[in-house]
C-alpha cells in the first residue's frame, strides 16, 4: 500500500507532534522554575521539581536529535547537564541560577517556534551558553570532573567486550560502577557458569557460585544468558547460564579454588581511556524501551481488526459447508480454532502495546493542586490512587483535561476556607483523593473532595429559571449532573459559581461521552462530592479521508486508501453496465458513492475523483465530488441493529455537531458486488 | 443521600394516588405519553445525518451530548405524512433497556404524574397511530393520551426487508470482534 496522493503528511503530523510535546515540556518547565525560585527564597531545594526539570530538557534533547534541530538539541543538553551539577550539589541554585535558566528556557522556546513558523530568526544561543553556571570542582577531584552521565566511551567499550544480552541488563548505575572501578585500577572480568545436573547434585547453583564470586570480587551485575543450541543436529532446546560481571583487585581464574567458569577478561588493570564526553547526546542510560508514534499502533490495530473478520469469514466458510466429513476438513477446523486463540492473544498484545500508567497524568495533578490552594488560601491534601493503573495511552492524553476541570472545581467550589471548616467540624486541612483502578473492560477514574457538596435546591432552582426543569419535576441526581455538565448551565455570576460547578463541566462530559464512558456524580450536603468516570480501556483512533458527496460527506479510512486520482469526464467508459476507468493503462471500476449510497444528488456528470482502495474483493475507485482533507477520529462503531448497514462501520464528529459516517470499504465493496449480481 | 431522599419524597406523595411521571409528546396532533424513566434528556432538532439503504423509519443518526445515536421518525414509524421540522420539533432521547435512541416528535412540553390504573388497554382497530406499538390508552380531562411501548417500537434485530437480502451474514461478521 502506497500513500500517494498525500505527500508529506507523515512528516507534517510528526513536526505537529513534536511542536505539541516539546511545548507542553517547556511549560511544565517554566511552572517547576516557578515553583523552584518561591521555594529557593525559603531556603528550600525541590528535588522534584529538579527532577522534573532535567527530565523535560532530557526529552526535549532526544525529541530535537530526532527533527535534527541542532541548536534545541545542543542548548537542552547545556541545560540538562547544568541540572545534573545542580542535583549533584556542584552547582548552588541560587536565583541568578533560575534566572539563566529561564533564559535558556526562553531561548529553546524561541529555537522550537522556528519550526512552527520557518521565516522566524534562529536565535543565537551562544550568549546563553556563555552565561551558563560551571560545576564548582571538589578539591580532591581530578580534572576534568568526571561526566555526570557514563560517557560514551565507556558504553562503546561496554558494547564491544560483553555479549549484547548482558550489555542490554545494564543500568546507568552499572556502568557508572564499572567506569569507578575501571578508574581505581580494577580487572574488569565476566564469568560466565553453565548450571548441569552434576554441579547442582555437588551443590554448584548459580547462588553458590555468586556468593563465592562476591568473597572475592565486587559483583556488578549478574545476567542470566538464555540461548538455542542444537546439539548433534537434535531439535534446538533452550539453555540459561549466568554471567557475572566482575571487579577485582587481581586478575581472578580457575585457580582461585572457585567452581568451573569461563573466564573473559573485558579490561586489565588500567583506567580505560576517558575522554570528555562529545557534545551530542550521549545514551542516558542503556534502556530497553522503545518509543512507538501511537498512530503506528493505531494502523496495527486496524490491521488486526481485519485479520480477525478475514478470519471470521474463513470460519463461516468452513462452517457453510455442513458437517465435515473428509479428515482434511476435520483438521481444518482445528487450525481456525488454535488461530482464533492466537488472535485473541495477539490482539491483546498489541492493545497492551498501547497502555500507559495512569501516573502519566495523575502526576500533573499535585502541581496543579499545590498552586490553586496558595492562590484561594484554602488547605487542600492531594491523595493519588492507582497511579499504576495502565490505561489506553489516547485515552490517557484525552483524561488531563477533564481531571484538572474537577480538580479546579473542586478546589474552587467543593472545598470550603480553613474558618468554614473548622465552624463545620471538619479538619481545616481538606482532601482531594484522585484514584484509578480497573473493572472489567473498563476503569474507573474517580476525583472526590470532602468539600460542602453540590447544593441541589441552587441547582433546581437554577434549572426552572434556565426553563430545564418543569416547576413541579423533581430533581434527580442524574439530572442534576446533566444539568451541571450543559454549557450555559454556569455564568460568571458568582452565586451562580458557589451553587453549581458548571465551569468546564461541559468538558468533562464531552470527553467522557466521546470515547463512550459514563460519567457519574455522589454528592452529599456537607460531606463533599465524587465524580466517577467509567471510561473504555482503549479507544479506536484512525485516520481518514473526508470526502463529500452531493451534500453528503463521508469518512474513508485512510489505511484502505492506495491513491486518489483526478477524473476527468471523457475517461468514464461503460463496460457491461459498470463503469470503468483507466489508471494508468489499466482498467478500474468505478463506484460511485452518490449511487451506492443513494445520495439525493443533482449531478449528472462524472464523480470528479476517485479514492482507489482495495479490499478482497478487490480494487475500485470510489467516485466522489471533493476531497475535504485528512483527519484522526475516534470511531463510534454503530451497536444498535437500526444501524447495521451495509458499508457503514460507524461514525465520528469533528466539532460542529454533525456526524460524519464512516465507510466500511470492505464490507462495501462486498455489498455492491452482491448487489451488481442481483 | 439527601438526592435520593428527594426522590423519595416525591414519589411518597406520588403514590398516594399511584400517579407516576410521564413525558407527554404530540405527533399530528395526536397526545403520547412515554415514561419519565425512560427518558435521558430532550433536544432541539439540529443536525441529523441520513444514513443509506436503513430501515425508512430510521431517519438517521444524531450528535448529542457526544454519542451517536440513531433516530426514529415517529411520523414515519405511524403512518404519518412528512412535515417539515419546526422550532417546537423536539428529539426525545430515550434510554430503552440500555440502548440509546433519538426520537423526532412535533412537539413534546408537558411532564405529568397520570394516574396509571386509569389507563385502559388500547383498543383493536387504532390503525394509523401507531396502534400496534400502543401499552394503553387515558382519556385525561378533555383529551386522550396513548401510551408508548417504547421496546415494542424499536425491532431487536432487521425485521424489515433487509434482513433478507443477501449480504446480512456479511454484516455480522463485520461487527463480530474479537
Amino acid at each position: 500500500m502506497t500513500s500517494e496522493g498525500l505527500p508529506g503528511i507523515d512528516g507534517e503530523a510528526f513536526l505537529q507532534d513534536f511542536l505539541e510535546e516539546s511545548e507542553e515540556h517547556l511549560r511544565n518547565v517554566s511552572s517547576y522554575l516557578l515553583t523552584l525560585e518561591q521555594q529557593a527564597a525559603q531556603g528550600e531545594v525541590n528535588e522534584q521539581a529538579i527532577n522534573e526539570i532535567l527530565r523535560a530538557f532530557h526529552t526535549i534533547k532526544g525529541l530535537s536529535g530526532m527533527i535534527g534541530l541542532q541548536e534545541a538539541e545542543k542548548l537542552s543538553h547545556e541545560l540538562e547537564s547544568v541540572l545534573r551539577h545542580i542535583r549533584a550539589g556542584r552547582i548552588t541554585l541560587d536565583p541568578s541560577v533560575i534566572d539563566v535558566l529561564s533564559q535558556g528556557t526562553r531561548a529553546l522556546e524561541a529555537i522550537i517556534n522556528t519550526v512552527r513558523d520557518p521565516s522566524a530568526p534562529m536565535p543565537d544561543i551562544q550568549p546563553v551558553l556563555a552565561r551558563l553556571p560551571r560545576p564548582v570542582e571538589a578539591g580532591d577531584q581530578p580534572s576534568p570532573s568526571p561526566p555526570a552521565s557514563p560517557g560514551q566511551p565507556i558504553l562503546d567499550w561496554l558494547a564491544r567486550a560483553l555479549p549484547p544480552a548482558v550489555v542490554q541488563a545494564l543500568d546507568t548505575e552499572d556502568v557508572r560502577r564499572v567506569e569507578r572501578a575501571a578508574e581505581n585500577g580494577k580487572h574488569i572480568q565476566l564469568a560466565i557458569f553453565t548450571p548441569s545436573r552434576e554441579k547442582m547434585a555437588a551443590g554448584v547453583t548459580v547462588n553458590a557460585v555468586r556468593e563465592q564470586l562476591s568473597q572475592q570480587a565486587q559483583v556488578i551485575k549478574a545476567v542470566p544468558l538464555i540461548e538455542q543450541v542444537s546439539v548433534n543436529g537434535e531439535e534446538p532446546s533452550a539453555i540459561v547460564r549466568f554471567a557475572f560481571l566482575l571487579a577485582s583487585d587481581q586478575k581472578l581464574s580457575q585457580k582461585e579454588g572457585l567452581p568451573e567458569l569461563e573466564w573473559s577478561d573485558i579490561k586489565a588493570a588500567s583506567p580505560p581511556p576517558i575522554t570528555p564526553p562529545p557534545p551530542r547526546p550521549s545514551h542516558d542510560r542503556v534502556s530497553p524501551t522503545v518509543r512507538v508514534d501511537v498512530t503506528r499502533l493505531d494502523r496495527l490495530m486496524e490491521l488486526m481488526g481485519d485479520l480477525i473478520r478475514s478470519h471470521h469469514r474463513l470460519e463461516m466458510l468452513w462452517g457453510a459447508n455442513g458437517k465435515p466429513r473428509r479428515e482434511e476438513e476435520i483438521l481444518a477446523g482445528d487450525v481456525l480454532l488454535e488461530m482464533r486463540r492466537q488472535l485473541r492473544r495477539l490482539r491483546e498484545a498489541v492493545i497492551h502495546v498501547r497502555m500507559v500508567p495512569l501516573e502519566e497524568v495523575f502526576g500533573r495533578m499535585p502541581l496543579v493542586v499545590r498552586d490553586l490552594s496558595r492562590s484561594s488560601g484554602k488547605q487542600v491534601r492531594l491523595i493519588l490512587e492507582g497511579g499504576d493503573t495502565e490505561v489506553d495511552k489516547a485515552l490517557a492524553d484525552r483524561l488531563l483535561d477533564p481531571l484538572l476541570h474537577l480538580v479546579r472545581n473542586a478546589i474552587a467550589h467543593g472545598i470550603e476556607l480553613p474558618e468554614e471548616r473548622a465552624a463545620a467540624r471538619k479538619p481545616p486541612e481538606a482532601t482531594i483523593r484522585i484514584s484509578g483502578r480497573p473493572e472489567g473492560d473498563r476503569i474507573i477514574v474517580s476525583v472526590a473532595d470532602d468539600g460542602r457538596g453540590v447544593d441541589m435546591d441552587r441547582v433546581a432552582e437554577k434549572a426552572r429559571a434556565l426553563g430545564w426543569l418543569a416547576q413541579d419535576e423533581p430533581l434527580t441526581p442524574t439530572m442534576a449532573l446533566e444539568f451541571l455538565c450543559r454549557p450555559g448551565f454556569s455564568t460568571r455570576d458568582s452565586a451562580d459559581m458557589a451553587a453549581g460547578r458548571g465551569v468546564g463541566m461541559d468538558v468533562v462530559w464531552q470527553m467522557v461521552s466521546s470515547v463512550g464512558g459514563q460519567l457519574e456524580m455522589e454528592t452529599e450536603p456537607g460531606q463533599g462530592t465524587t465524580f466517577i468516570l467509567k471510561l473504555p480501556l482503549t479507544l479506536l483512533i484512525v485516520a481518514v479521508i473526508l470526502v463529500q458527496v452531493g451534500p453528503e460527506r463521508y469518512a474513508i479510512p485512510r489505511l484502505v486508501v492506495d491513491e486518489i486520482i483526478e477524473i476527468s469526464d471523457n475517461e468514464v467508459a461503460s463496460v457491461n453496465g459498470r463503469e470503468i476507468i483507466s489508471l494508468r493503462g489499466q482498467p478500474l471500476p468505478l463506484v460511485r458513492l452518490a449511487e451506492t449510497f443513494k445520495v439525493n444528488s443533482q449531478r449528472e456528470e462524472p464523480p470528479r475523483y476517485g479514492i482507489v482502495v482495495s479490499s478482497a474483493e478487490g480494487r475500485v475507485a470510489l467516485g466522489v465530488d471533493r476531497l475535504l482533507g485528512l483527519r484522526e477520529v475516534v470511531v463510534r462503531h454503530f451497536r444498535d441493529p437500526l444501524l447495521s448497514i451495509p458499508g457503514i462501520s460507524g461514525a465520528t464528529e469533528l466539532g460542529d455537531g454533525r456526524p460524519i459516517l464512516i465507510v466500511d470499504v470492505p464490507d462495501l465493496l462486498r455489498y455492491e458486488r452482491a448487489r451488481r449480481s442481483r | 443521600m439527601n438526592a435520593n431522599g428527594r426522590k423519595e419524597d416525591v414519589i411518597t406523595t406520588a403514590q398516594k394516588s399511584k400517579r407516576e411521571p410521564f413525558v407527554l409528546f404530540q405527533i399530528a396532533d395526536t397526545t403520547y405519553a412515554i415514561r419519565a424513566h425512560q427518558v435521558r434528556w430532550l433536544e432541539m432538532v439540529e443536525q441529523v445525518t441520513r444514513v443509506p439503504n436503513a430501515p425508512p423509519y430510521v431517519e438517521g443518526v444524531a450528535y448529542s451530548r457526544g454519542q451517536v445515536i440513531p433516530v426514529i421518525n415517529l411520523r414515519q414509524r405511524f403512518g404519518y405524512p412528512q412535515v417539515p421540522y419546526t422550532p417546537r420539533s423536539r428529539l426525545i432521547i430515550a434510554d430503552v433497556d440500555g440502548r440509546l435512541v433519538a426520537m423526532t416528535v412535533d412537539s413534546a412540553r408537558e411532564f405529568v404524574y397520570l394516574p396509571v390504573e386509569r389507563f385502559q388497554p388500547p383498543p383493536q382497530v387504532t390503525e394509523g397511530v401507531g396502534g400496534e406499538y400502543l401499552e394503553g390508552v387515558l382519556a385525561d380531562e378533555d383529551r386522550l393520551i396513548l401510551l408508548l411501548d417504547l421496546p415494542k417500537l424499536l425491532p431487536t434485530d432487521m425485521d424489515t426487508e433487509f434482513a433478507a437480502s443477501s449480504w446480512s451474514p456479511m454484516i455480522e461478521g463485520t461487527t463480530t470482534n474479537g
